[in-house]
């Protein structure tokens, strides 16, 4: 019996070994890619892009290489090859380069808009098959070439470039302005029959759009959303993501600038809390800032009448206000109601827009209303036979906004300045 | 045989039987039956799950007019020894096509998404030395391990279900009927045999101290596994819809993956792959063990240890001899999964008839097992 155990174990810690040498890699054998580029080849069906972090020491050496070759971002190399399909392009690399790229930890796949607008669809299937991807990295969609977009993603803060790629997408926590959407919900809205898929919308912004520092009037541009690209800014960051790249199938259709997305975010629930700058009501040269936060899910009720489809939208929003710059004091009663009822009105104006702008200019179910319609139909034939997305741009969709200003920060009024002339009137 | 059958508790019964139905949930069964259900994938496990209480109540009568008899004793009794014969053959073929299938399906997993450089043969080969020393040292040996891992494996399990929470959308359920519910029932009714490793209580009776501790086992082994199956598939299908969730390899895994709580807590399926070899290891070993009981009481034998190596050789033929993938899960995980009914279950229900008919039963045993 003693013989017997002792073999048995033996045979268990060989197997344990053999099993182990057949699929061991070295770490140093691979490079992880981090940024997956994809564009239309013009020697080639696609032109791959990756970006993979190199060892040589978590970002201390981002200074003068990357100022000399514009493929080396600091902690990271950026190569390109024009390839018949992405999974045999990642094996064309060993050509080229002496590490094997594994696409593990791979942060984000990015589509150029051209190639996105034609369909990406044959290109997801390998990457959701592929056992080394994952469902996690964020899908991008940029205006311009991934290749180009992907250069100019750096580690600007400090520490490792997959860390700046996975933060940079947990931005949209905070600032609702670009959804963070990851290939698993995008894969699954490609061939869903209820909602159609979205991806980040970005792009590299050369700063030509940056305010003219000299103009004295310039015009107050509230809730005018921009796309990527076009925000007036300046720094060091080039590449930024703003908006919502829509889609129809694997088929881009359109976009959504950054304040559209924030009210999508809103009517999809996803929005978990943000300022939203609107015109004094009484004094429309100053602004109040609310800051919103959503009460509760939205509750959707989809429904047929007359034959035609209904869809209505009951939202809980609860806001604080930040800021008054008129010094009204809107922490009264009746003034109170009246911001309410104006910033509640500008909330519905604004989600009406973008919904007529889904509906008519798209034609995309991005809302994913056809979760809720397909209650009203008993089997997955008569649904599919209904066709919602045909069906989508002719939905009449109601909405109920229920807003509370519930704080005023931390202030309870605001007493008006004092200059030589005496008191200012608010 | 008899002398390493040991005795175990109704509660160690149940831990057995549970881990062994719900390994299922790690193989491609899932995907593919939201594929042929749809929506209602998970009321068509309920309805297998009825039907499986239902076949069980049949088989306990027959049990209860043998009592503590080997279920081939009693066909032995009622049909007489050739047929029975034939049919101990039969069901010890079935026993390791069962075996050789479900350790291709586990090894064909393995390399999809752990081991893919690894030859199939050699993970074939590892599960076979353990299942061959599980049966070795006979049932009690697998009953008291699969008790041990009930545990890590049920905490696994619901670790899983309940971290992919984020990624539910009770939504995803409709249509309600699925592709019909008259196609729901019926798939529900053929795919009764994913519960039929209910039936191997049938082979260790004698293990299971009395009528009463068979019948209690089993009918809470189903309601457990039941529960446990309809909702992961209900969980399933919320987080990937019926349109992904009958694509995906092994449901389970790929639940496994989308897990993604926040930047530092991802990539947590590793550490869940322990629970999955566990439960698959234990279900190949309970069919070996089966096909080896069937076999010594057939022939008569009283030690099977000899045929041990014989009988893992003919499972590892059975797991190796699937040309690929697609054609193991089109003809050997249809057969196991959906067309074993009429082996499995129908067969005790024709003994039956037939004892009744012809009058014949077992003789009364005294003490616990009367």
């Amino acid at each position: 019996m003693g013989k017997m155990l002792k073999l048995a174990a033996c045979l268990l810690v060989v197997c344990i070994l053999l099993s182990g040498c057949f699929d061991a890699r070295e770490i140093d054998d691979e490079v992880y890619a981090i940024s997956i580029g994809i564009d239309k080849g013009t020697k080639n069906t696609i032109r791959l892009t990756i970006q993979y972090a190199t060892y040589a020491g978590g970002g201390q050496q981002s200074g003068s290489s990357g100022m000399e070759n514009p493929n080396m971002q600091g902690d990271s190399i950026v190569q390109t090859i024009e390839c018949p399909s992405v999974l045999e392009g990642i094996d064309m690399f060993g050509m080229a380069i002496s590490r094997r790229i594994s696409l593990m930890h791979a942060k984000m796949v990015v589509f150029s808009e051209e190639f996105a607008k034609e369909g990406v669809g044959i290109y997801l299937a390998p990457i959701e098959r592929y056992r080394e991807t994952r469902g996690s990295m964020a899908v991008v969609v940029t205006r311009g070439s991934a290749e180009e977009f992907i250069k100019e993603v750096k580690s600007n803060i400090g520490g490792t470039i997959s860390k700046a790629v996975e933060l940079m997408f947990l931005q949209a926590k905070y600032n609702n302005y670009f959804p963070y959407i990851q290939f698993n919900e995008f894969y699954k809205n490609i061939i869903s029959s209820y909602q159609q898929p979205i991806a980040i919308y970005g792009d590299i912004n050369d700063f030509k759009n940056k305010t003219d520092e000299k103009s004295q009037d310039v015009p107050m541009s509230i809730m005018k959303g921009y796309l990527p690209g076009e925000i007036p800014r300046r720094g060091v960051t080039k590449i930024e993501y703003a908006g919502v790249a829509v889609f129809n199938g694997d088929k881009m259709e359109g976009a959504l600038d950054f304040y559209e997305c924030t009210y999508y975010l809103i009517l999809i629930g996803k929005f978990k809390t943000g300022a939203i700058t609107f015109k004094d009501p009484n004094a429309p040269e100053n602004v109040i800032v609310l800051d919103i936060r959503s009460e509760k899910k939205p509750k959707i009720k989809a429904y047929f009448q007359d034959g035609k489809p209904v869809i209505d939208i009951n939202l809980k929003i609860e806001s604080d206000i930040e800021s008054i710059q008129s010094r009204i004091n809107y922490e009264e009663e009746d003034l109170h109601r009246e911001l309410t009822d104006y910033a509640k009105k500008i909330l519905t104006d604004n989600m009406y827009k973008l919904i007529e702008k889904v509906q008519k200019e798209l034609g995309s179910d991005i809302f994913g209303f056809g979760r809720y319609m397909a209650g009203n139909f008993k089997t997955i034939q008569e649904w599919e036979e209904y066709n919602w997305f045909s069906h989508f741009p002719e939905a009449q969709v109601n909405l109920e906004l229920d807003l509370h200003i519930r704080r005023s920060g931390m202030m309870t009024g605001s007493s008006p300045i004092w200059t030589r002339d005496g008191r200012e009137e608010s | 045989m008899d002398s390493n059958e040991g005795k175990f508790s109704v509660f160690e019964t149940v831990c057995f039987i549970v881990t062994i139905i719900i390994s299922k949930l790690f193989f491609t069964d899932i995907s593919r039956l939201v594929r042929e259900t749809g929506t209602a994938a998970w009321q068509s496990t309920f309805i297998s799950c009825i039907v499986s209480l239902f076949f069980f109540y049949i088989v306990l009568f027959l049990m209860k007019k043998f009592p503590g008899q080997h279920v081939y004793e009693i066909y032995e009794s009622v049909l007489g020894k050739p047929i029975a014969v034939i049919l101990g053959l039969l069901f010890f073929s079935y026993a390791i096509f069962y075996a050789g299938t479900n350790l291709r399906e586990f090894a064909e997993i393995m390399k999809a998404y752990s081991f893919p450089f690894t030859p199939l043969y050699l993970t074939i080969t590892c599960v076979l030395i353990v299942t061959a020393i599980f049966n070795y040292f006979g049932i009690e040996c697998m009953v008291r391990v699969s008790v041990i891992f009930f545990v890590p494996i049920a905490i696994g399990v619901v670790l899983i279900l309940a971290l992919a929470a984020p990624t539910y959308d009770a939504y995803l359920l409709r249509p309600f009927w699925g592709y019909g519910m008259t196609n729901t029932v019926f798939t529900g009714i053929l795919r009764s045999s994913a519960y039929s490793e209910i039936l191997a209580l049938t082979v260790i009776i004698k293990s299971l101290q009395g009528f009463k501790n068979f019948k209690k086992a089993g009918f809470l082994s189903l309601a457990l596994s039941g529960i446990v199956l309809m909702i992961s598939m209900m969980l399933y299908i919320m987080s990937f819809g019926y349109t992904l969730g009958q694509e995906k390899l092994s449901a389970f895994f790929e639940l496994s993956r989308i897990i993604y709580i926040s930047r530092f807590f991802q990539r947590v399926e590793s550490v869940f792959l322990f629970i999955w070899v566990i439960s698959s290891v234990i279900t190949v070993a309970a069919a070996v063990y089966i096909a080896l009981s069937t076999y010594c009481k057939v022939f008569r034998l009283k030690n099977h240890r000899p045929l041990i190596y014989p009988v893992e050789f003919l499972v590892f033929t059975v797991a190796i001899l699937p040309d690929n993938v697609m054609q193991l899960m089109d003809i050997n995980i249809q057969i196991t999964r959906k067309y074993s009914l009429f082996l499995l279950y129908l067969v005790p229900v024709l003994v039956l008839i037939i004892s009744a008919v012809f009058k014949k039963k077992g003789g009364s045993v005294s003490g616990k097992d009367a």
